[in-house]
Formats: structure tokens, C-alpha cells, sequence
């Protein structure tokens, strides 16, 4: 299949031809996937680089591993499972890196932003993310930033759904207080 | 999404996204998985070669150590002298068994 056919095809067609082990295929599905992936990593980090490096070992990590998918359909979520492990293993390894110390938030109104308010709006959130625990900021960013259900969650962490709920619940809670003109005092 | 997820949240989010989507990216990875095609089979042969190796010599190991041990043991122990004996006696029983059967016409 020609490289201008591949950017048309059915994504399971695609996958199924990485799987065989096409290798234009995994390109092609990278560059329909990499928004997906790097967007993820970018909100688990905070630090681009370091995302950028994350998504990138989440994609090796797919291809060396693609013949364990067991439907070409299901390829979005075993991909994103893939990258929450590679994060989450992170997170295990070297704590210190995905966390930043404590300070006060200003609240952003995401209604109207210009992009400067925009800016300070997503630096905002990011450094609140940071704050959250590993496991509440991953089921908080695929909650709200993924638009996952709790159930997808689950599949993708391998967590039992109680615990989800309740690293959405205190997750989201704890970012609202964050965010909030008062900041700490809300925790 | 859920409904029970917190929609200021939710907007604050959407607002905040980003879709980084750009070649470069894609040429990393995939010089990277080049990297990785050839890297795995060599890989996956030197760690078999390695495993055979080291099966090798650990069999030749238990071996010697275990000639080691045995044959000094079959050399002193009576039970073998007894079993040598055996033996013997069983060999010329059955000479003294066969031997006429043998000279029969």
C-alpha cells in the first residue's frame, strides 16, 4: 500500500499491516495517534521534553510489541494502556521529576481567554496537575482531559473501579481548591 | 464523558488542550523502531547463544563434579564388590546352564 493510500485507509487496516510488521503502517498510525499520546504525556509531566521523550518510548513500545494486540480495533486504548504504564512506571522510578513543590495558584476562567490568558491558564492547570499524586493526576487527565469513563480508566490503569472514582473524586477536588482564588486554604 | 465529572473543570480542560501533530515527531519515532528491527533479532540471537553457553557449562560442571564424586565411591563402597560378585556368580551359573545346550548336536 502506497504512503497516500495508507493516510486514507481504516485505521484497523493500518494497524493490521504494522502488526505484519509494514513499517510505513506504524508510521502512519504514529502520525494519527502522536496527538493523542503527546498531548497525554504533556499533561502527566508538565515538562515538554520530557513528555516528548515519554510519547516517543510509548510508540517503541507499541511497535516491539504489536503482536501481543489481540484486535487491530482496539488499538487506541491498548496504546494509551501502553503510555499511562510507561508514565506510571516513571512516576514509580523517579517521583521527583513529575512533582513540583507547593505554591498559589491564581483561578483561570477558561471562558474568553486571549491567548496570553490562555497561556497562563494551561501553565496554570499544569503546575496544579503536578501537585496531584500519581495516581490521581493520571485518573484525573484521562477523566477530564481524555474524556475517559471511569470504566476506560480502569482498562487503562488495570485499577479496580473503586479506586478510580475515589482519585477522581479527590483529584478533581484537590485541583479545584488549587485553582481557586484562595488557593491552599480550600485543601 | 460522565456526567458526574465537574464541568468547569471540563471546560477549563478543553481550553487547555493542545494537538501536537508534526512529521518530525513521527521521523524520530520511527528511526527509532528502524533502530529497534534490526537491534531485535541480534538481540534475541546473542541471548539464546549466551543461554546455551551457559547451559553448556553448567552441565559439563555437574558432570565433572559428579564423576567426582561417584567414582570413588563405586571403587569403595562393598555393596559394589558385592555387586561385582553377583555378578560373577550370575556368568558362570548361566556358562554352567548354556554350555550343555550349546554341545548338543
Amino acid at each position: 500500500m502506497t504512503p497516500s493510500a495508507l493516510a486514507g485507509a481504516a485505521e484497523a487496516s493500518v494497524v493490521a499491516l504494522a502488526v505484519a510488521g509494514d513499517h510505513r503502517a506504524f508510521a502512519e498510525l504514529v502520525r494519527r495517534r502522536q496527538g493523542m499520546v503527546r498531548e497525554l504525556m504533556r499533561r502527566l509531566c508538565g515538562d515538554r521534553a520530557f513528555a516528548e521523550d515519554l510519547a516517543q518510548q510509548a510508540f517503541i513500545q507499541a511497535w516491539c510489541q504489536l503482536g501481543r494486540l489481540r484486535s487491530p480495533g482496539a488499538f487506541g486504548s491498548w496504546l494509551r494502556a501502553i503510555a499511562v504504564n510507561i508514565w506510571l512506571q516513571e512516576a514509580r522510578r523517579a517521583p521527583a521529576r513529575l512533582e513540583i513543590p507547593e505554591q498559589d495558584l491564581p483561578e483561570p476562567d477558561p471562558e474568553g481567554l486571549d491567548p496570553a490568558e490562555l497561556a497562563a491558564a494551561r501553565l496554570d492547570l499544569s503546575r496544579a496537575l503536578l501537585r496531584l499524586k500519581a495516581p490521581e493526576r493520571v485518573c484525573v487527565v484521562l477523566a477530564y482531559a481524555e474524556g475517559l469513563s471511569h470504566g476506560e480508566i480502569a482498562e487503562a490503569t488495570g485499577w479496580p473501579l473503586g479506586t478510580i472514582k475515589s482519585n477522581v473524586t479527590r483529584g478533581a477536588q484537590r485541583l479545584r481548591a488549587w485553582l481557586s482564588p484562595q488557593g491552599d486554604h480550600h485543601e | 464523558m460522565s456526567d458526574e465529572f465537574d464541568p468547569g473543570l471540563r471546560r477549563l480542560f478543553s481550553a487547555t488542550a493542545e494537538h501536537p501533530a508534526d512529521e518530525a515527531f513521527v521521523s524520530a519515532v520511527t528511526a527509532r523502531t528502524s533502530r529497534q528491527r534490526w537491534r531485535a533479532p541480534i538481540a534475541r540471537g546473542l541471548a539464546g547463544a549466551i543461554v546455551l553457553a551457559v547451559a553448556a557449562a553448567a552441565l559439563g560442571l555437574v558432570l565433572d563434579q559428579s564423576a567426582r564424586v561417584i567414582t570413588p565411591l563405586l571403587y569403595a563402597s562393598p555393596a559394589s564388590v558385592a555387586v561385582g560378585l553377583g555378578l560373577v556368580i550370575a556368568g558362570v551359573v548361566c556358562f554352567r546352564l548354556l554350555a550343555p545346550l550349546a554341545s548338543r548336536p
